[in-house]
């Protein structure tokens, strides 16, 4: 019986409308991030690289249907993204823009996992609950175009989805850190800012003995409460400029791109979700009244039948967010080292992994041995990714099975000797070289091709 | 004028007229350091700083025309004169002639005796790195390395120049062949500080020389053997030919390879009769004549490299030593560290996979094993081309000193603790230096007769790579070669 007052409860809350102005901020802001972030792609010259020249590709496991468009298609497809990301922001043709955009950008990350980060997988699952949300309904062009005459109201649930799934990103991040290698060795850290000693004002600090251990332990704090920080009222002043510092530290440090943003506004959902209308009246502009205040949520905002199925779809999504991180506890091992059940689950930054890796193939009928090197089908960048990753390591030998098959016209054994160093270790070999790749199938199940990660500590190295 | 800097002239139009009217002023300027001059029908490099080749006058004689093995053509010199252009360090007077349509052989017309061999200076380039061991730093560790680097090339500048000259028959204390051995081995030493100047144009401070001096792999006898029939090579537009048919690798096919065939299709145009036709005298003149050309190319683009790095010119020295600080090419001095330490990974695809893969068979190879495919096959020094390598490799590892002594990426490892790192790539590099050293015969003779030796080369290299790849770049945190700025977590 309480169980179930609890749940009516939690439905009552959920169904609250509250102020769609927080919404509406993301939706501008996100838009205009990821315009930005289509942007940097097209300046940089990162579609040609990235996606146009790469001859192979590495597929995620189900997804190998996906098929690459071409030169023009990729570049054309950076410019639709980059002008829906501006709809989006503009809440123009909402809908159907941003579904367009969330498909886009998705099959962009799909079509490779070579290309796989954190971040874009975050901007893609934020793209697909901005499309559900209705995130037009305040400070958009359809609310012109189409008198939209709604309150400009959602329902909470829309409000705590999008703090969950940030929470989700700070959490899992935080605890991704809870191993012997961040805070007891303050490594990959110590590595990484041991090239940062001549940074202006925070160089002299990086020289010192314990500066990683506290720059660890500090990152590690900041991942695990912050978003729960955030949650509190009375703390909020003081954790969102912690916030603030924190992702301005990793941009200034690290190769992270649009990260530190992304964050950074999307935290502000942890605010009040009226503060865009509280920043703007203290700005003086005529938009931060609502002009059409709901009088009666209940009448305005009902709860029919598809609002329950995307409640249990919410629900759903919440389980899978909270699950997908922790499914490395089935494969056991070091998932830094194995990577199994390493991607999506929001391992920011933990590692600092380089890889030697040559294919050995034999042709068992004459006894002939190639030793190929990844360079033949990879460009650097996709060669260091798959000099660390195993199942990127099976995918490259199986092609390259295929392609010697067809040489010889014979079967080959293809095997890797693949030595990988962790976060500074002395060098391991990841994959059992006594193992033929060209006959193991990749699958979702534990790799047993791949060796036990090494058990010594990583090296403590001084910083200069 | 060098050869680069007409090569940036033809890239930028509006420039010519400005260099023409340089050019046509009277030859009372001082000559660019690493100017290359023609004198009579020899090429002599101009010697670095000497008191004649400072001098507003020819240093080296009064501006001969230039006796070309043309067909009639007009030809000028091609180590950097246009056609019709005056030749800046001939006194003024074009350097453009009439060739004779009987094609002489360089170095030196009958009846012309040969000038007493004259001392090569080396140039007096410097960076001004200390080698200072103790304190480590790292803007310490970027001063030793560009001095390496420039020391590399200054006397790589003096074997080439030797060559020129012996080819141009001025010195004759040695042969052509030997000449072109000696060059080979600085150069290949110079091969592993392939960064700045000597490096790819992406790459930062890059303008393609390494390329331009030693185009390997990318040598065609083909190209070459088409240009000897065309002469190609006596055309003013010769240091703009692909550099299949230029460098090192051209001139050891030139000089060493005495077969009258020719590696072209037997569609290819020189087989409709032209190849033949020449016959073995006017093969071999054409030859020495090619070389001489291709040498004094080589000459031209070796100066080209140290003015770039010479603090009195391009000063390329500031951008690695002043990195993070004066530099505009190293923002800071990890992005220095790193364009450095992408030259020591020519031991992984150049070294390892082409130069001793590819012969033993192990990379790209359909036979057992594929002795046509050591990198100097017509003169068998593709064994000494490897220890060189290596030396190198040692020098940019471990300092460039006396018996290797000075600052190096192994006193970098040292001060950050490294230590066991360290006496990992030694021990790797030992052994692959023993191992090459113990090698009795050609390379390609080895992989003939003893392919698991040869194979045994390959695998100390992959040990050394091995340990570059994977811990060096992740303790030193360097990035790897190539490495695309993008976004990471």
């Amino acid at each position: 019986m309480t169980t179930t007052s609890s749940f009516y409860r939690l439905l009552t809350r959920l169904r609250e409308p509250v102020d769609s102005a927080w919404l509406a901020a993301f939706r501008v802001l996100f838009g205009l991030t990821l315009a930005v972030s289509i942007g940097r792609f097209i300046w940089n010259g990162w579609i040609d690289t990235f996606y146009v020249r790469p001859t192979f590709r590495f597929s995620y496991f189900g997804f190998e249907w996906l098929t690459p468009l071409s030169d023009e298609g990729f570049h054309l497809l950076f410019w639709v993204l980059g002008a829906l990301a501006v709809a989006v922001a503009l809440g123009f043709l909402f809908r159907l823009t941003a579904l367009l955009f969330a498909l886009g950008f998705a099959y962009l990350q799909l079509l490779d996992v070579g290309t796989y980060l954190n971040h874009y997988y975050l901007a893609a699952l934020l793209s697909f609950l901005l499309w559900l949300s209705p995130a037009h309904r305040t400070w958009s062009l359809d609310r012109c175009l189409f008198r939209m005459r709604s309150p400009e109201k959602v329902r909470a649930l829309w409000l705590y989805l999008f703090r969950f799934q940030l929470a989700v990103v700070y959490t899992f991040a935080g605890l991704a850190k809870a191993t012997p290698d961040w805070l007891w060795h303050a490594q990959p850290l110590g590595i990484w800012i041991s090239s940062h000693t001549d940074l202006f004002l925070v160089g002299p600090f990086f020289r010192l003995p314990f500066a990683a251990h506290v720059m660890s332990w500090a990152g590690f704090l900041f991942d695990m409460s912050i978003a729960w920080l955030l949650l509190v009222p009375r703390l909020r002043p003081f954790a969102y400029p912690v916030l603030l510092f924190f992702h301005s530290m990793t941009s200034v440090l690290f190769p992270i791109g649009m990260f530190p943003v992304i964050m950074t506004l999307g935290a502000l959902v942890f605010f009040s979700p009226s503060w865009p209308r509280r920043l703007l009246g203290i700005l003086g502009a005529r938009l931060a009244s609502d002009p059409n205040p709901a009088t009666n949520a209940e009448g305005t905002l009902g709860f029919s039948r598809l609002d329950r199925l995307g409640l249990m779809a919410a629900a759903s999504y919440c389980v899978l967010q909270l699950a997908m991180p922790l499914r490395y506890l089935a494969y056991g091992g070091n998932v830094l080292w194995h990577e199994q059940g390493m991607r999506f689950s929001w391992r920011v930054m933990v590692r600092e992994k380089n890889g030697s890796v040559t294919f050995v193939v034999r042709e068992p009928r004459t006894g002939k041995i190639w030793h190929v090197s990844a360079r033949r089908y990879l460009n650097p960048v996709q060669e260091r990714e798959m000099s660390t990753q195993p199942d990127l390591i099976l995918q490259l030998a199986h092609r390259i099975r295929d392609d010697y098959r067809a040489l010889t016209n014979s079967p080959v054994e293809v095997r890797a000797e693949a030595l990988v160093s962790l976060n500074g270790r002395r060098i391991h070999a990841l994959i059992d070289p006594n193992v033929d790749l060209a006959t193991v199938q990749d699958s979702l199940l534990p790799a047993r091709f791949i060796l036990p990660s090494p058990v010594e500590a990583p090296p403590h190295l001084k910083r200069i | 004028m060098t050869l680069a800097c007409l090569k940036h002239v033809k890239r930028r139009p509006p420039l010519i007229l400005g260099v023409v009217a340089f050019l046509a002023t009277p030859a009372c300027r001082k000559p660019a350091p690493d100017e290359v001059v023609f004198q009579g029908t020899s090429v002599v490099a101009r010697p670095m700083n000497t008191a004649g080749a400072t001098g507003g006058s020819p240093a080296l004689g009064s501006g001969g025309v230039l006796n070309r093995p043309t067909s009639g053509a007009t030809v000028s010199n091609p180590t950097g004169g246009t056609g019709g252009q005056p030749n800046p360090g001939s006194g003024g007077s074009p350097s453009s002639a009439s060739g004779g349509s009987t094609p002489q052989p360089m170095g030196g017309s009958a009846g012309q005796s040969p000038l007493p061999p004259e001392p090569l200076i080396p140039r007096a380039v410097s960076c001004g790195g200390a080698n200072v061991v103790v304190p480590f730093s790292k803007e310490a560790l970027l001063g030793s390395i560009a001095e390496c680097a420039v020391k590399s090339y200054v006397d790589f500048e003096v074997a080439a120049r030797a060559l020129s000259l012996v080819l141009a028959g001025t010195r004759t204390d040695t042969t052509p062949e030997q000449a072109w051995l000696s060059t080979q081995r600085a150069w290949q030493h110079a091969e592993l500080f392939r960064f700045g100047p000597a490096g790819r144009s992406t790459e930062p401070g890059g303008r393609d020389l390494r390329d331009h001096i030693y185009g390997w792999p990318l040598i065609s006898r083909c190209k070459i053997e088409e240009q000897l029939v065309s002469q190609a090579y006596a055309l003013p537009t010769f240091s703009d030919t692909t550099i299949n048919g230029r460098g090192l690798g051209a001139l050891e096919y030139l000089l060493f390879y005495k077969g009258s065939d020719n590696a072209c299709s037997a569609f290819s145009p020189i087989n409709a009769g032209a190849w033949v036709a020449l016959g073995p005298v006017e093969l071999a003149q054409r030859k020495r004549a090619y070389a001489l050309a291709a040498a004094s190319d080589v000459v031209a683009r070796a100066n080209s490299l140290l003015s770039f790095w010479d603090p009195a010119s391009g000063n390329f020295c500031k951008e690695v030593t002043q990195a993070g600080t004066g530099s505009t090419t190293f923002g800071s001095t990890q992005l220095a560290l790193n364009a450095v330490s992408d030259a020591l990974f020519y031991m992984d695809e150049e070294f390892k996979d082409w130069k001793l893969g590819r012969p033993s068979g192990l990379v790209e190879c359909a036979g057992l094993s594929c002795p046509e495919a050591v990198e100097a096959p017509y003169a068998g020094a593709s064994l000494d081309n490897l220890r060189a390598n290596v030396s190198g490799f040692r020098s940019l590892f471990q300092g460039c000193g006396q018996g290797h002594s000075g600052l190096g990426f192994d006193d970098w490892l040292i001060a950050v603790g490294a230590s066991d790192l360290n006496a990992r790539m030694f021990g790797a590099l030992d052994q692959l230096e023993q191992k090459l050293k113990a090698v009795p015969v050609p390379l390609e003779d080895l992989v003939r007769t003893d392919l698991a030796r040869a194979q045994e080369l390959h695998a100390a290299a992959k040990a050394l790579t091995d340990l570059l790849k994977t811990e060096f770049v992740t303790l030193l945190n360097l990035d790897l070669p190539k490495s695309v700025e993008g976004d990471n977590d």
